[in-house]
């Protein structure tokens, strides 16, 4: 009797354990008793990127239309939801922005958001030159792969973009 | 009462194999909607983790989930033979509780995984329950944040073997009281000198 068992309880339980094991000692042996890799996640992050493309602008029912292309470089689909942001020109705020419909992006594709400037205030500009640039701050929230992401945003859009709209005024 | 075998270590024993067998998770999280954002069904016979669309693979995990599978299928065999010739001076060592530890040991694993999220990526995962997660990316001088609704639960399936481990402490403590092993003559094996 060994710890009040019968010697071939004893046997059978170790017989048991070993082939128990036997597939830990197989995977580390396949795995060159690397114990690191054997415990190192593997994973690969999907890849999130945007590039802008050209902004354009029209005048659509009094208000000015910002046109921009935006591509979607990563591998997940993308819907933009909102936008808040400002136009500014050396502090002062020339126009509010807002997305004028939800945006759905799928992956490697070539959309154009159209953002709609509102309140706008052109009196900063009369002495801008057309090719200075005009700060889009603000805040962009979009939902991708079930997550709800909100992000700063910030671009630059030229003078004569702006003025485009309003037909070269 | 005459019972030709132990009941209880049977249905534990069966409820101990079909665990393996079948497999299913025993904690689940999903993440966004349909878990979308992430999900992740983790048993000790399985481990299926994806995160934003791509899986998360531990090899070790993977060779300790087929060590767990065939310990619990020998685990069942054994006390459903144990059940069934209860007569057997041996049958009571081999109603094993591996389904009861495993089951404890199991949600303090949980347990300690999700305390080292949080310590380590900041990330609150509750164990059981729903809740809103939300992660605050720096990058470069931005910040970035990002939410998702969470659910996590322990499913039927860890109840199952809990229930499983309940029962093979209880056909345990009866196996010996209802049914007396069969006194055997001593062989050379047992190491007793045989008169």
């Amino acid at each position: 009797m060994i710890f009040g068992m019968n010697k071939r309880v004893v046997v059978i339980k170790i017989l048991e354990a070993i082939v128990i094991l036997l597939p830990i000692i197989y995977g580390v042996t396949l795995a060159g008793w690397d114990l690191g890799e054997l415990a190192t996640p593997v994973y690969t992050p999907p890849e999130i990127g945007f590039s802008l493309g050209d902004v354009t602008s029209f005048l659509r029912n009094d208000n000015i239309i910002l046109n921009v292309l935006i591509t979607n470089d990563g591998s997940l689909t993308v819907d933009v939801e909102a936008l808040q942001a400002t136009i500014v020109y050396k502090n002062v705020i020339v126009g509010e922005v807002y997305l004028e419909a939800p945006v759905h992006i799928a992956s490697g594709e070539e959309t154009d958001i159209l953002l709609v400037v509102d309140h706008v205030d052109l009196t900063p500009l009369l002495l801008a030159d057309e090719d200075e640039v005009l700060d889009l701050q603000g805040n962009l929230s979009f939902v991708m792969q079930g997550v709800q992401v909100s992000a700063p945003l910030n671009m630059a859009i030229q003078v004569k973009t702006l003025i485009e709209a309003l037909g070269g005024v | 009462m005459n019972l030709k075998f132990n009941v209880v270590g049977v249905v534990s024993g069966v409820i101990t194999l079909g665990l393996a067998i079948v497999g299913g998770p025993w904690w689940m999280t999903v993440g966004g909607a349909g878990g979308e954002a992430f999900h992740a069904g983790i048993s000790p016979f399985a481990f299926d983790i994806s995160i934003m669309g791509n899986p998360l693979d531990i090899p070790v995990i993977y060779w300790l989930n087929v060590a767990a599978r065939i310990a619990f299928i020998l685990a069942g065999l054994e006390i459903t033979v144990a059940s069934i010739l209860v007569k057997k001076a041996w049958s009571k060592s081999f109603i094993s509780l591996r389904a009861l530890w495993t089951s404890l040991l199991f949600f303090i694993s949980i347990y300690i995984g999700l305390a080292a999220v949080q310590r380590i990526l900041g990330i609150s995962i509750p164990l059981h329950g729903e809740s809103l997660l939300t992660y605050t990316l720096p990058i470069q001088s931005l910040s970035i944040t990002a939410e998702v609704s969470t659910q996590t639960y322990f499913t039927t399936t860890f109840e199952l073997a809990l229930v499983g481990g309940i029962l093979a402490i209880v056909a345990r403590m009866i196996h010996g009281r209802l049914f007396p092993a069969e006194i055997t003559p001593p062989t050379e094996a047992d190491g007793t000198p045989v008169s």
